[in-house]
């Protein structure tokens, strides 16, 4: 008699009946039913939340696990780039974002709706991708919308004032924030010098952008454009207010799930990192962030274009027979609280090249990736 | 005359007492996964809500045993039956579950209609006992919480206590019923073999004759279930495991 109704079987039910609601969503959507589309997504997670608690509290008895792809819009198959995420954890996540556009179509205009449906179908093409084709190790699941700890902290709004207060040397109020900053030279004459290279506003940047060449290419963003702010203060404090407000509920979403988030954007990444120090007492929160780190730095050094040849399904048994998951669920990134660069710069060389060697001699093998994950 | 010289057959607790609480620690964890799986998954279906529970009383039983430190008693004998009296239970339910159907409502509707019976005894007599530990008003409460009319006329055949023996041949497990199940029914029973086992002890004091007496001090202990128990629940596990699979951390213990 074989094993039947696993936790498996019961998330591949799941990941089914998605595929199914987002596949007949697909065929409808337009911009006059999308948000009752979207309700009918945010209904479907409800009813199953217990469920999606259940499987992942039993998935494995160890803590942080499962990697999740998070605060991303699409996770984007169609190249390499997302090779690196399974790399880490021993199950993979793509914290589905599709919900989250319910909330931005109430405050914008017509023009707005017509990028936002276009943003909506890239990803719910993206996900029935995900669920048709990788559905083996990677699972669709919202998991800001089903675990966000955002309501249970107490003062975030003050929280993220102080947060984005502490940018500065010389301010100590947002009164006094709006009043001495108008342009982005006000701000850039203000800020604090160490946290102007520390931010990051947009995903391009380069190494040597200043304050003000960061500030630009920022306020030329569509979705800036779009939100008719006042000045550069506002554009500023709201970009970082953005920024804030998504790492504290990464990092309280990830402990809440249980879970290591990857984050591939660079400006979240960075803003999540600098925001996490200030919660370093919790050794939750060190673990989150080693963790993450490692799946960020993972990401940006590994050139995922050198696994093109190898195909997905011959990388992931590479990846899990030769036990580079095992090795860097212990690596340590954070030692004294100080992230340990060459540490992890030996370790991601060393893996590239393994792979690739791994890869050069490597031969089908008969087990399938199911049982391998 | 002399004094009796009672002839105790030393019994050595070998049992290890740290494992079984740790054992009890793992069956509580499985059974809290099928609790979930119960209330989250198939809150109506009776299959696996019989399965589940019968485990689940295994489980109480086997947790007494621990508790209650019982596996050198009579008792354990009792739970050692009532164990493989559960496993041969839900294998045969699930052997005759595709040639009959709504097995597990009659499961269910079979253990509710013998409380109908003993209901009835105690509404029909005018001399039923008060204070006794049949609690009869949760019994009428219990009955009048299903709706199932049906178990009073229902065929009782396939659950007879006394067809135990044909069940376990027609699972695969003759040797439980053979090797455990007849020998621990006679505990059940208080048949003189387990009497003579337990309470009457012989006098070893040659002027005697060799005559019985009873074990009034409770000297005699009893071989010990602990194992027998343990490969029993752990059978029964990996029996609902085959339907209801387990996570692999609870696969197996340690």
């Amino acid at each position: 008699m074989s094993n039947a109704n696993s936790v498996f079987d019961m998330n591949d039910h799941i990941q089914k009946e998605y595929l199914e609601l987002l596949q007949s969503i697909k065929k409808t959507i337009s911009k006059e039913n999308a948000e009752l589309l979207l309700d009918e997504i945010q209904i479907f997670w409800k009813k199953r939340e217990q469920k999606i608690d259940f499987i992942l509290k039993w998935l494995s008895s160890e803590k942080y696990v499962i990697s999740y792809f998070t605060c991303a819009t699409v996770l984007d198959t169609s190249g390499t780039d997302y090779y690196s995420f399974l790399l880490t954890g021993d199950y993979h996540i793509f914290d589905d974002p599709v919900v989250f556009h319910l909330g931005s179509s109430t405050k914008t205009d017509g023009e707005f709706s017509e990028y936002l449906l276009n943003m909506v179908i890239k990803t719910i093409e993206d996900n029935i991708r995900i669920l048709t084709s990788y559905n083996h190790f990677i699972w669709v699941i919202p998991i800001r919308f089903l675990y966000s700890a955002l309501s249970t902290i107490d003062d975030i709004e003050g929280k993220v004032d102080s947060l984005f207060l502490s940018l500065f040397s010389n301010i100590t109020s947002m009164d006094e924030y709006f009043s001495k900053c108008k342009s982005v030279s006000d701000i850039d004459t203000n800020i604090s010098e160490v946290k102007k290279r520390m931010i990051c506003l947009s995903e391009n940047e380069r190494k040597d952008s200043t304050f003000i060449d960061k500030m630009t290419a920022l306020k030329n963003e569509r979705t800036i454009k779009m939100l008719h702010l006042n000045n550069d203060a506002e554009i500023f404090y709201f970009q970082m207010k953005s920024y804030f407000l998504q790492s504290i509920d990464t990092l309280f979403t990830a402990i809440n799930a249980n879970m290591f988030p990857f984050i591939r954007y660079s400006p979240s990444f960075l803003t999540f990192q600098m925001v996490s120090k200030a919660f370093y007492s919790s050794p939750d929160t060190i673990l989150v962030v080693s963790k993450s780190f490692l799946n960020f730095a993972l990401y940006k050094s590994l050139d995922c274009e050198n696994f093109k040849d190898i195909g997905m399904e011959k990388y992931m048994h590479i990846i899990i027979k030769e036990g580079y998951r095992s090795e860097l669920r212990n690596f340590n990134t954070i030692d004294n609280n100080d992230i340990n660069f060459a540490g992890i710069k030996s370790i991601v060389g060393r893996i590239t090249t393994d792979i690739k060697d791994k890869a050069m001699g490597h031969k089908e093998k008969k087990d399938s990736l199911r049982d391998l994950i | 005359m002399t004094e009796c010289k009672l002839f105790i057959v030393e019994i050595k607790d070998n049992d290890d007492h740290d494992m079984m609480n740790r054992y009890k620690e793992y069956v509580h964890k499985v059974m809290q996964y099928y609790e979930g799986v119960l209330r989250v998954f198939h809150p109506i279906n009776k299959k696996a809500e019989v399965l589940f529970s019968i485990l689940m009383y295994s489980f109480k039983r086997i947790k007494e045993l621990i508790e209650h430190d019982l596996s050198h008693e009579i008792s354990g004998r009792s739970i050692a039956r009532s164990l493989t009296e559960n496993l041969i239970m839900m294998k045969y339910l699930v052997f005759e579950e595709s040639t009959h159907a709504n097995i597990w409502e009659d499961f269910m509707s079979y253990g509710l209609g013998q409380f109908k019976l003993i209901s009835s005894r105690y509404s029909e007599s005018a001399s039923s006992p008060k204070d006794s530990h049949v609690p009869i008003n949760y019994i009428d409460a219990i009955l009048s919480s299903e709706t199932n009319d049906a178990f009073l006329n229902m065929d009782t055949r396939y659950f007879n206590q006394k067809k135990i023996r044909d069940k376990a041949i027609q699972v695969g497990e003759k040797e439980l019923y053979d090797f455990y199940y007849d020998y621990d029914s006679q505990f059940e029973h208080g048949l003189w073999g387990a009497i003579r086992e337990s309470v009457s002890v012989v006098c070893d004091n040659s002027s005697h004759r060799f005559h019985h007496s009873i074990d009034v001090e409770d000297k005699q202990k009893l071989t010990s279930v602990w194992k027998d128990c343990e490969m029993l629940m752990n059978k029964s596990i990996a029996f609902v495991h085959t339907m209801f699979s387990l996570p692999s951390e609870l696969t197996k213990y340690e």
